[in-house]
């Protein structure tokens, strides 16, 4: 188990390099062990869209430093996500949990969960907090540098079986996709990813075996989606009151 | 501490008659590369610089930046007339549940330009439900003339409009003494005015009467400008083919009766809102037509025209600019406009980041300080992707744009419109930030 500080207290004012001359996009895309960490879910689950993607990843953790700089520095890069996604034409970005431990349990990956976002929203260069809103609220969306952001997670926790799976990675995955890369897929003139689409994409997971519940996806409440429960009906994992300490 | 850039440059420096000046062509701008937005991210910013706008129907963006670390910039919303076109959808500009309508006296004014189209031209009516019948004012242009009507009394002036012509027009009645006055300019001096680019005064009232003595306009109905209502504040309830046609630039309801010294003195000048008795000054502003509201100068929350029938495309003859300094999640109005085609020398400060330092926004215009008031964020221009850029600006000048960190003075950037080698616009500060142009930017010595 990596040596992880204590979570909570007062969330620091946000704070980030000006001019950072660590950032590269070749690291981003190519060079991170992130990419490399979610290349088998990129290509092989059964999302028509995924491997196609053009994905950037988080910078390795630092061991020396404690969860909560870490997440400061993923904070810093992903601002950079944030300003060339549109302009680069980049779908998504991954945040990766390399320790088994950060999600072999659901319990686990939702602490891990938890602790990614509450960090990224105090540090969210454009401060508005979204972690200290009400999460339960359709309003809610995960927000980070001004944009909404859907997040989706990939543990080794889940079984060959499940629409989560990790097809071997060790990883935990926090993966974010902001709202606009979403726009594309819908056809123009329709106002929502069309229902032959979203059947083929179920039939799919269902001609693999790893069905999920779809109902899933029409809940009000965005956090519901963030993890799957390990039973595709079981209940909501309430990723947002677990604790922030000793995880 | 507040960081303001108010008072750093010179407020009243000359106009750049003899130096550079930038000219953006119609949809040109100028734009940092998106991998160097990180050094622009400021806690505060200082924009100033010198602009003639030209006239725009869309809003204009002057300077305008947007990352993950923050936001902010100057945009010019145009102001103008809007077109009042026959047929469906009928357009009309609706206050319901108007608060302090004037009940015992007041002064209205229009600038509009109408066009013959129907037998009655309703430039606005005022309505309310009440047990003795429906009160309020209707003021028509008819076969008789411009024809007032209040609480179902009438009077002629068998005066008319002049038509497809812009023209100011007012008219004050009062309950004491029921005493009617109508001002009209003199239409032929008027055009010559307006050629000159003056404004005419009111002579003496075109037309006196007397009308409605001892009545009373209540309170809380539906003032609607451009059609005359059947039932209050049901559109579908407008009396049909009375709807007014042309074009129409602006509103004035005062709750007293001006006298017309006051008249001339206000005549030609932009209200603020605060003037003591005036009751609602609506306008229209391409922004507000995408949203679906007149601009109202005496609040942006009450009484609050709501727009039907108008699109953006609606707008027209903008000759003014109402400034939006944007900084991170607040926007603010200019509650003075700009004007177009006039060198004006602008000068803005404002928060950059969240977690900057507390600027409060501020603007000067030829160094006066013009105020601000909130715009809602619904009502703001939405956010852009990520971006540094200026323009578009539709054919417009600047000179001497600069941008500075407020926190610690420095230059961030410098535009006078001479190109790097590879024909980037130049940035003169020592930071580099050259932008790439898309369109039409070139260089124009002002000598």
């Amino acid at each position: 188990m990596p040596e992880l500080c204590p979570f909570g207290g007062v969330a620091e004012a946000p704070s980030f390099s000006l001019e950072d001359p660590s950032f590269s996009v070749e690291d981003a895309e190519v060079n991170f062990p992130s990419i490399r960490n979610f290349e088998p879910i990129k290509a092989k689950t059964h999302c028509i869209y995924s491997a196609g993607s053009r994905i950037w990843g988080s910078p390795p953790l630092d061991r020396t430093l404690s969860f909560r700089e870490n997440m400061r520095r993923v904070a810093g890069h992903m601002a950079h996500f944030i300003n060339l996604s549109r302009a680069m034409k980049i779908d998504g970005y991954v945040i990766d949990l390399p320790d088994r431990e950060y999600g072999d349990s659901v319990e686990a990956l939702a602490r891990s969960t938890h602790a990614v976002l509450r960090c990224l929203s105090d540090f969210d260069p454009m401060g508005e907090g979204c972690m200290d809103k009400a999460i339960e609220d359709p309003a809610w969306c995960f927000t980070f540098g001004g944009e909404r952001i859907f997040v989706n997670t990939f543990a080794p926790c889940y079984p060959e079986s499940h629409a989560r799976y990790g097809f071997g990675s060790q990883s935990t995955i926090i993966a974010m996709q902001p709202r606009h890369t979403f726009a594309p897929m819908v056809r123009p003139g329709d106002s929502s990813l069309g229902p032959a689409i979203r059947q083929r994409i179920r039939t799919i997971f269902n001609e693999h075996g790893r069905s999920y519940a779809g109902n899933l996806s029409m809940v009000p409440y965005e956090a519901y989606r963030c993890i799957r429960p390990m039973q595709p009906d079981g209940p909501v994992v309430r990723w947002w009151e677990t604790p922030l300490d000793g995880i | 501490m507040t960081a303001s850039i108010l008072g750093k440059p010179p407020l009243s420096a000359p106009p750049p008659e003899a130096g550079p000046a930038v000219r953006l062509g119609i949809d040109a701008s100028a734009e940092a590369d998106v991998l160097r937005l990180d050094r622009l991210a400021v806690s505060a910013a200082g924009i100033d610089g010198w602009v003639r706008p030209n006239i725009r129907l869309t809003v204009a963006e002057l300077l305008s930046y947007r990352s993950a670390w923050g936001r902010y910039g100057l945009s010019l919303d145009p102001i103008g007339g809007v077109a009042f076109a026959p047929g469906k959808p009928r357009p009309w500009v609706m206050v319901q549940g108007f608060a302090g309508f004037p009940a015992t006296e007041f002064t209205i004014e229009a600038v509009l330009c109408p066009y013959r189209e129907h037998s009655r031209l309703s430039i606005l009516s005022y309505a309310a439900a009440s047990a003795d019948g429906p009160q309020g004012l209707l003021l028509q242009e008819r076969a008789e003339g411009l024809v007032l009507a209040i609480n179902g009394h009438e009077i002629a002036t068998g005066l008319h409009l002049d038509y497809h012509q812009w023209q100011h027009i007012a008219l004050t009645w009062r309950s004491s003494d029921g005493r009617f006055e109508f001002y009209k300019e003199d239409g032929v001096a008027a055009v010559v005015a307006m050629v000159e680019g003056r404004s005419v005064d009111f002579g003496p009232p075109a037309f006196t009467g007397t009308l409605a003595v001892g009545e009373r306009l209540p309170d809380g109905g539906c003032l609607v400008v451009g059609q005359e209502q059947g039932r209050p504040g049901m559109p579908a309830a407008f009396v049909p083919g009375t709807g007014f046609v042309g074009g129409l630039r602006t509103v004035r309801l005062w709750d007293r009766v001006l006298d017309r010294s006051a008249l001339n003195r206000f005549k030609a000048a932009w209200l603020d809102g605060d003037e003591p008795g005036l009751a609602g000054c609506w306008c229209f502003t391409r922004r507000g037509l995408e949203i679906g509201e007149c601009l109202n100068a005496c609040s942006a929350t009450v009484n609050v025209g709501l727009i039907g029938g108008l699109t953006p495309a609606s707008l027209r003859d903008v000759n003014l600019y109402r400034p939006l300094v944007i900084g991170v999640d607040r926007t603010m109005a200019g509650r003075r406009p700009l004007a177009a085609s006039v060198w004006q020398y602008v000068a803005v400060s404002c928060r950059g980041r969240m977690d900057g330092v507390p600027a409060e926004p501020a603007l000067a215009v030829d160094g006066r300080p013009v105020p601000l008031r909130p715009v809602a964020a619904e009502d703001a221009p939405p956010p852009l992707p990520p971006h540094f850029r200026i323009g578009p600006m539709s054919g417009s000048l600047l000179a001497d744009l600069r941008l500075r960190n407020l926190e610690d003075g420095a230059l961030l950037a410098h535009y006078v419109g001479d190109r790097t080698g590879d024909g980037r616009l130049h940035d003169r500060s020592e930071r580099g930030m050259h932008l790439s142009v898309a369109g039409d930017i070139r260089q124009e010595a002002l000598a």
